[in-house]
């Protein structure tokens, strides 16, 4: 036996070993508060990130491991049964009052908690749900919790979770099944599959039914490493595209493969490029707010891979000059969403302006995220893009100037 | 010339009285002279602005108006009670749905304003930092702890976040400083007094080198990107944060952390060369 490590050296070993797992977010739970006196917390249904890392992530929950052991041995985790790192574990009361502490000084929205695999599903996921029960029955806490489950964890187990948590999650991380059996060969894809069905069919149902318990209000979310394996950026849209129809995942988080201490031989010794990353972001976010299907994105793309260069709604555009230019004073809000450089937000606000009256190329400068990309696409009141759209050089004209990349989350 | 002098800098109801009373008197903008901060004024309101407040013109001002300006008056811009009043007066002049023209110049900036006031709001209720006043007690989250912030807003945007943190910190008694303003909690009801001090508030929290910890320890070196992080959580909200005092080395020793591990991998990948695969 060691000697018992320090609280504060558990705390770093458990958030390191926690990180790699990019989900922060602390939206979507059901409104509460505390204002009658009792407990503490709430939680508005909009997330707060109260602090980011000079890596640029957010920091909105406490995310911690309950224990770093584990019984797989996935190749890319730094928990895997075969790294070395040092494994400890800590107690329900010792991540309870940390979150309490860090919540009471507005550090955190609520806790995140997911845990090595030990002894069995049920043990675990069992462990989890304690922790959860703690915090809200012991303490009234009203502010957010995110569990991770436990494939093929007992169902009254699972039924707990959700009434405590705001969030669940399960991470199939890998993006095709050979990928899993290749990187991850004790997890089980039936299995990941059967449990998210469960949970979406209970998630929906709580939802339905008024006046039935709560079960994960916020939904459930899933992450998918890329980079890794060879899966191609089509590859992983395609898998994206059908968990959200399977199992009407809220989120799903893509993690560029990154070095772990302790690496294993098989995974590359080059991290992905964090670009790739970037557009595969902005092709989830084109599917689920911009009316595109996953095939539409990739389409016509080198090996099914995104241009990095520029983002896919662009490129999408580039390669469907056809379909433009749009006329801002009569276009459909489907085919307004279409236009590079118009956000959903933009798109509203010229739906509801051009009721009143017809606008003008410097209207869209108000409206919009960015004139230059919009110009050769649209037709406005006083302007149309004349022959910009025949333009052999029309990319250099509407590409984002060299800069340092931003992650739009 | 008409000059009103506001007692508050950040009331929406006191905008609401005098602007209604001067569109009431038909008072063109800009014959107005809006004057916040309770400074001395040369002119006072007009007799004529002063007996029309028997309203004989009602302009019913639509929600979306009143919303926008709940917010504006927050912003720090002197020229706020200004842009607001034209707008008031176009929309009882024939431009009733002004608000909906989301492109039109004056309509805009309001939205700009408004939209810089919630964005500073949302960071106070991220980068408040609540420290435990020495001597009270915590045990249990007991009654007699006492948790104070000290923070600095772009915008005067405490009395709109205060009911943030009472619906989360009931249960606490908390005070939040800021220079304009300070709220008060004493875990029943909430109590505004004048703007303090830093040195008012409190210097240090024990817990802080907890969650320094952890910050440390969720940072990955591998994917250092100090500008993202700072275009996310802007340097003027730093000196406040207890986090920020470990960003400096973190950045500075990112790259090694990272190539020890590229470098690991790589002399693994050497051994373990002609090795069958060891999963």
């Amino acid at each position: 036996m060691r000697e018992a490590l320090p609280v504060m050296d558990k705390l770093a070993i458990l958030a390191d070993a926690a990180k790699y797992d990019a989900s922060c977010a602390s939206s979507g739970g059901s409104k509460r508060h505390s204002r009658d006196g009792s407990g503490i917390g709430s939680s508005t249904g909009n997330g707060i990130c109260h602090s980011y890392t000079p890596d640029g992530r957010c920091v909105s929950l406490l995310k911690v491991l309950l224990t770093n052991s584990c019984v797989f041995d996935c190749a890319y985790c730094i928990n895997r049964r075969s790294s070395n790192v040092r494994r400890t574990r800590f107690t329900v009361e010792e991540v309870v009052s940390l979150t309490l502490a860090f919540y009471r000084r507005n550090y955190i929205e609520g806790l995140f908690l997911s845990s090595g695999i030990i002894r069995s599903p049920d043990y675990t996921m069992e462990s989890l749900v304690r922790v959860a029960q703690t915090l809200r029955e012991v303490h009234g806490f009203r502010g957010y919790i995110h569990l991770k489950t436990i494939p093929d964890a007992d169902a009254e187990l699972i039924r707990q979770a959700g009434r405590y948590a705001d969030r669940l999650s399960i991470n199939i991380e890998m993006p095709t099944s050979a990928g899993l059996r290749q990187f991850a060969p004790e997890k089980n894809l039936p299995s990941i599959h059967r449990t998210m069905r469960d949970l979406s069919g209970r998630i929906a149902e709580a939802k339905s039914e008024k006046g039935a318990p709560d079960f994960a209000p916020a939904g459930q979310s899933t992450q998918i490493i890329v980079g890794a394996d060879s899966s191609r950026d089509s590859a992983i849209l395609d898998t994206a595209s059908a968990l959200y129809d399977k199992f009407r995942l809220k989120r799903i988080y893509f993690s560029a493969f990154s070095p772990i201490p302790d690496s294993n031989a098989i995974l590359p010794a080059r991290p992905a490029p964090l670009v790739r990353e970037n557009r595969l972001y902005q092709a989830d976010w084109l599917m689920r707010f911009y009316g595109f299907a996953a095939a539409e994105i990739v389409a016509g793309t080198a090996d099914g891979m995104l241009d990095q260069d520029i983002d896919p709604k662009l490129a999408w555009a580039l390669r469907h000059r056809d379909r433009f230019p749009v006329d801002v004073n009569r276009a459909a809000r489907e085919d307004l969403l279409r236009v590079p450089g118009l956000g959903v937000k933009s798109v509203n606000q010229i739906l509801r302006s051009r009721v009143h009256a017809r606008l003008r190329l410097a209207d869209l400068g108000r409206l919009a995220v960015s004139v230059r990309r919009l110009r050769p696409f649209v037709v406005a009141a006083d302007y149309s893009p004349a022959g910009l759209l025949d333009r052999a050089d029309l990319r250099p004209m509407v590409a984002p100037r060299p800069r340092q990349l931003p992650l739009f989350e | 010339m008409h000059a009103v002098t506001l007692r508050q800098p950040d009331d929406p109801d006191e905008f609401r009285f005098h602007a209604r009373r001067l569109l009431a008197a038909a008072i063109d903008p800009a014959d107005v002279i809006w004057n916040a901060d309770g400074s001395e004024t040369l002119f006072s309101l007009s007799a004529a602005a002063d007996s029309a407040s028997g309203g004989e013109r009602v302009v019913l001002v639509p929600r979306a108006f009143a919303d926008l300006a709940d917010a504006v008056v927050c912003h720090r811009d002197a020229g706020r009670w200004a842009l607001l009043y034209r707008a008031l007066w176009r929309i009882g002049h024939g431009e009733r749905r002004l608000m909906e023209q989301a492109a039109d110049p004056l309509v805009h900036r309001l939205h700009q304003m408004a939209a810089a006031v919630r964005r500073d709001q949302h960071r106070m209720t991220a980068f408040v930092r609540f420290r435990l006043l020495p001597g009270s007690d915590d045990s249990g989250g007991g009654a007699g702890a006492h948790y104070i912030a000290w923070h600095e807003p772009r915008h005067r945007v405490l009395r709109r976040a205060s009911s943030f943190f009472i619906d989360r910190f009931a249960s606490m008694r908390f005070s939040i400083l800021t220079p304009d303003l300070t709220l008060h909690w004493d875990r029943a009801a909430a109590r505004f007094t004048p703007g303090l001090r830093r040195e008012d508030a409190v210097s240090a929290d024990a817990v802080e080198d907890w969650w320094r910890r952890y910050y440390a320890a969720v940072f990955n070196p591998a994917r250092v990107n100090a500008g993202l992080m700072s275009s996310h959580m802007p340097k003027q909200y730093w000196r406040n944060l207890p986090e920020a005092a470990v960003i400096a080395e973190l950045v500075r020793t990112a790259g090694t952390r990272t190539g020890r591990m590229l470098d690991v991998a790589e002399v693994g990948d050497r051994d373990r060369a002609g090795q069958p695969d060891q999963t």
